[in-house]
């Protein structure tokens, strides 16, 4: 049986600003979620690399191969610590061990894998700003160019 | 000016050679640039602005003036869903003129089209024959040509969408399924279409041997072209390759119809120019001319068709297809069947006959070597799974195929003649063409 990773944001367990701090994995779709997307959705790259900088284990759950997300994100330069298909998020609970699993989508699909998979479902147009979108230098959250129209 | 194509539709068979074989070229066609969806912002990429840019690059590509234009065919159906999507609350608001309404939007209508011709400079001053009443452009294309040949139009501008806005596609159901689409349609129009084929495609699989994994050659193969068709979805935005990996790993939808089996929404549009074979002898394009031109709309014994109807279908379709041009399958070098679900596709391949293959031979014929720039270049445009859900690249692709401007795309074997059609077996339309007015 594959040994469940310990409660850091990589995968090797060097790196997470723990600190004592409950750790939280976040799943992120991609298209209509973050900027990348077709269409871009409205969570920027700050936003995702302010999370990892906050200690939460992120990575992507999309319909996209993992092939392109995994392209998508050594092009957005950002090392994740997973990159599931959609109705593979579940292996993602049993690979990691976490305080708390959030799966942001803009989906009916994404809510229900995010369901049966056991995380907590944000939808991205109507979700409240989480403390780690909000930028540090004025405590505002700053959503991609396109918004949250969607 | 809105009047009927007399030998439309070809339904019969024994119909014998169309009457007006070889007398009907295909001049000239145009397309739009192509998104996932509208964003809702860029009014200068909406469902119509493409459209009008597609019926202007036919028209460029032809050699023509819109003036020259005397008659006009489009679609008015609905391709996804409406901009407001009512029926889900809250509907979004429209804008202003030219799209204060769903038209230009979700939809494009022949009024709506020829004042955009108009607004833009581009007028179709000399229209005499305007047509609106058929659904897809499998039945434009034939009416198309049929019109022609029965002299409603000289030179015919005939034009075709498939939309993608914002929000959940192709609901149509509205939030619930009720009455007998309950049962049909529980989660909606798309659910019930795969249902439909992942049903006579378990059926093959039961009668031939195989299954669902046997049609990743296909899938991948169908990528591959869409990927040298340089307007096409993937090419423009996600110009990776699909791997077998990503195939046999792939979310199912509709057991055992799968996301990479499925046609991927976009927004875009195209256009094509019909004249007579004796106008097109001087015009700017080598003329591609039509010897046949069939359709098909069977209905049902139940809720389901079966794989005996699909493949009944398919074998009238192609014996018509196949007599009205005086054909035989080992005259047809360019073949690029409906694609729209993999799961349906080896009805039409094997009906056909193309390169041999008979009932039950589609997947060895698939896992053989069907590349472009091999000996069986089957579905040489990518078609709906490589370009997106255009269901018009099998049109680009024959005629480029055709002129010999294909790109990378173009097949190394004999490359005279095209059939090419959608949609389903159980309602569809084709045309074959050819470079030459007869076989």
């Amino acid at each position: 049986m594959e040994q469940r990773i310990p409660a850091t944001s990589s995968e090797d367990g060097s790196e997470g600003a723990t600190e004592g701090r409950p750790i939280g994995l976040i799943s992120f779709d991609i298209d209509g979620t973050l900027t990348t997307g077709h269409g871009p959705g409205p969570i920027t790259r700050d936003m995702v690399e302010r999370a990892k900088e906050w200690g939460y284990i992120i990575g992507s759950c999309s319909d996209r191969p993992v092939g392109d997300q995994k392209n998508m994100w050594e092009t957005w330069g950002i090392e994740v610590s997973f990159t599931v298909l959609k109705h593979m998020l579940e292996t993602v609970k049993s690979r990691f061990e976490a305080d708390s699993y959030v799966h942001i989508g803009d989906t009916d699909v994404d809510y229900h894998f995010a369901r049966v998979s056991g995380f907590d479902f944000l939808q991205v147009q109507t979700m409240d700003p989480e403390p780690w979108m909000l930028s540090p230098e004025d405590g505002q959250c700053h959503w991609g160019p396109e918004g949250r129209t969607r | 000016m809105t009047s009927s194509a007399g030998g439309f539709p070809r339904y019969a068979e024994g119909m014998g050679l169309w009457e007006h074989r070889g007398k009907v070229a295909v001049v000239g066609y145009g397309y739009s640039a192509i998104d996932r969806r509208w964003d809702g912002v860029s009014m200068d990429r909406t469902l119509g602005a493409f459209q009008l840019a597609a019926m202007q690059n036919a028209i460029e590509d032809a050699g023509l003036t819109a003036a020259d234009i005397d008659g006009f065919m489009c679609s008015e159906a609905m391709a996804g869903d409406t901009w407001a999507q009512e029926d889900r609350g809250d509907p979004r608001p429209y804008f202003d003129p030219p799209y204060d309404s769903e038209d230009g939007l979700s939809l494009t209508s022949a009024d709506w089209l020829i004042a955009g011709m108009a607004r833009e400079g581009t007028p179709l001053s000399n229209l005499q024959w305007i047509d609106r009443n058929e659904l897809a452009i499998g039945q434009e294309t034939g009416k198309a040509a049929q019109a022609v040949g029965d002299g409603m139009a000289n030179v015919l501008l005939m034009t075709y969408n498939m939309g993608n806005v914002p929000g959940r596609y192709k609901l149509e159901e509205g939030a619930y399924s009720e009455g007998g689409r309950k049962w049909s349609a529980p989660w909606g129009w798309m659910t019930s279409a795969m249902m439909q084929h992942a049903f006579v495609f378990m059926q093959y699989c039961t009668k031939y041997g195989g299954s669902h994994d046997d049609l990743a050659p296909f899938v991948l193969n169908q990528r591959r072209n869409g990927l040298l068709t340089p307007w096409g979805y993937y090419a423009q935005h996600e110009p990776y390759q699909i791997t077998l990996e990503d195939y046999l790993t792939q979310r199912y939808i509709c057991w055992p119809n799968g996301l990479l089996d499925s046609d991927r929404p976009v927004n875009h549009a195209f256009a094509m120019i019909f004249t007579t074979a004796e106008r097109a002898k001087d015009m700017k394009q080598k003329p591609i001319y039509v010897l046949s031109h069939v359709q098909a709309s069977h209905p049902t014994k139940t809720t389901m068709a079966t794989l005996e109807d699909h493949e009944a279908w398919t074998d009238s379709l192609a014996r018509r297809l196949y007599e009205g041009a005086g054909a035989r399958p080992e005259d047809l070098d360019i073949f690029n069947p409906y694609d729209g679900f993999a799961t349906f596709t080896q009805s039409y391949l094997e009906g056909f006959q193309w390169h041999g293959v008979k009932r039950g031979e589609a997947f060895d014929f698939y896992a053989g070597d069907i590349r472009v720039e091999g000996p069986h270049p089957f579905n040489s445009s990518g078609g709906n799974l490589g370009c997106g859900r255009t269901r018009t690249a099998m049109y680009t692709d024959s005629i480029e195929q055709l002129r010999g401007t294909a790109g990378d795309r173009q097949v190394t074997v004999r490359a005279e003649t095209a059939a090419m059609g959608q949609v389903t077996p159980g309602g569809n339309g084709h045309i074959f063409l050819s470079v030459h007015p007869q076989i």
